[in-house]
């Protein structure tokens, strides 16, 4: 999938989707091929936020404030994370950021 | 003609024959279902054509069918050969039971409480886990792991030690809490543990109902009638390279310890899906969970003490 504008995109997880925390991983479940898959806690919690926001941006900048890291840095990894959600079927794209 | 009330994993039940070891409980149930014998014929008749085969197949009347079939509608037909077949409407309020011909209670029962109660009690809310649960002084132990991993033989030890039975094969747990749900008072035992009297059998054996090459025995037990709240789980497996058996705390818990240990996942709906991560996320959180290596020569004695040392 071409993602060069992944950071201004709006996501969402799927209907088909589900996910929880546990103490240091994020247990998410495709219910439609059945398959479990594992995110550290960082990535979990980007999931999280994306999940309630659907920005990129904005979760790349509410996890920078987080986590005390350069939002440039942060981006990156969350538009990579993206990506690899976006193909396993565990986000979907819901419009372009007009913002 | 035999009748029977009472409560198993959370769900309030009301059969129109006997069920050995199903116990009235004081905790109000979830929910309630009717259990009612009927003609397999019956039964198939029916069942809607066009449901979804979940495992096996199988000819009844010039009709195939599966051993687990799902119907949107209609809900669960569960079969197993040298048991019965049972329907299970999707609401999970009623079931009509039809044993195969000529078996007793306790040996079609088998299938009827093995996985059938259990499936009413996800139907109602609950999550359910293969293992055995044991309490003393109000907190209990949930024993789980892989098939032949040492379960019921350290489940029986446990009871020889003064712990009892809330369930002893399935860990039913009503969130948003992790309670585990009483059963029935029933356990099972190979018949080698029940003939030598090992694996604990002194404390475990209450009165035989039945028993046969392939089920082993069936035992009444004396059972904990309240929900009693996990206090630790143990996942056991077995490695003949281990000397003794080797208790290891988990932390962080690996998600895919309890994930493995759940089952019954016939029901599909995404609440469900949920609530089993719910109820493994609060687990993994807020109750101890173990690894226990058992090695080939370790006894059931042994492997018990290291389980309550860990417990303390």
């Amino acid at each position: 999938m071409e993602t060069p504008d992944l950071a201004d995109a709006r996501l969402r997880v799927p209907e088909h989707v589900v996910f929880r925390s546990f103490d240091e991983e994020t247990v998410v479940l495709n219910l439609d091929s059945g398959q479990y898959h594992g995110l550290n806690g960082t990535a979990g919690r980007m999931l999280e936020l994306l999940g309630e926001n659907g920005s990129v941006n904005a979760t790349a900048s509410a996890v920078a404030a987080e986590f005390g890291q350069p939002v440039d840095r942060i981006t990156a990894d969350l538009v990579e994370l993206c990506r690899s959600l976006l193909e396993r079927g565990l986000l979907e794209v819901a419009g372009a950021d007009s913002g | 003609m035999s009748r029977a009330r009472g409560q198993a994993f959370g769900v309030g039940l009301d059969a129109d024959f006997a069920v050995p070891g199903l116990l009235d409980l004081p905790a109000p149930p979830a929910g309630h279902a009717s259990l009612r014998l009927a003609a397999l014929d019956d039964v198939v008749a029916a069942w809607p054509e066009g449901a979804h085969v979940l495992a096996g197949e199988r000819v009844h009347g010039g009709r195939t069918l599966g051993w687990w079939e799902r119907h949107t509608e209609a809900g669960y037909l569960i079969g197993g050969p040298g048991y019965g077949t049972f329907a299970v409407t999707a609401d999970g309020a009623t079931v009509a039971c039809a044993p195969d011909e000529g078996l007793p209670e306790w040996k079609w029962q088998r299938l009827l409480i093995g996985q059938v109660l259990p499936l009413l009690a996800v139907l109602h809310g609950h999550e359910v886990f293969h293992a055995a649960v044991l309490e003393q002084d109000g907190r209990a132990v949930a024993l789980t792991g892989t098939s032949g991993a040492g379960k019921s033989t350290l489940a029986a030890e446990l009871v020889g030690q003064g712990w009892r039975y809330v369930a002893d094969d399935v860990l039913a747990v009503r969130p948003p809490g992790v309670d585990a749900q009483p059963g029935l008072a029933l356990t099972s035992l190979r018949l080698d543990a029940v003939a030598d009297g090992a694996a604990g059998s002194d404390g475990a054996d209450g009165t035989e109902i039945g028993r046969d090459d392939v089920d082993g025995a069936r035992l009444l037990v004396d059972l904990c009638p309240t929900p009693t709240p996990l206090a630790a789980v143990f996942v056991l497996h077995r490695d003949p390279a281990v000397a003794g058996t080797v208790v290891e705390h988990q932390h962080p818990v690996d998600p895919r310890l309890l994930l493995a240990a759940g089952y019954n996942f016939v029901v599909p709906d995404r609440e469900r899906w949920l609530r089993q991560l719910d109820v493994c996320s609060a687990i993994a959180t807020t109750v101890p969970v173990h690894t226990v290596t058992i090695g080939a020569h370790a006894r059931p004695a042994d492997s018990a003490a290291a389980l309550l040392d860990a417990l303390r």
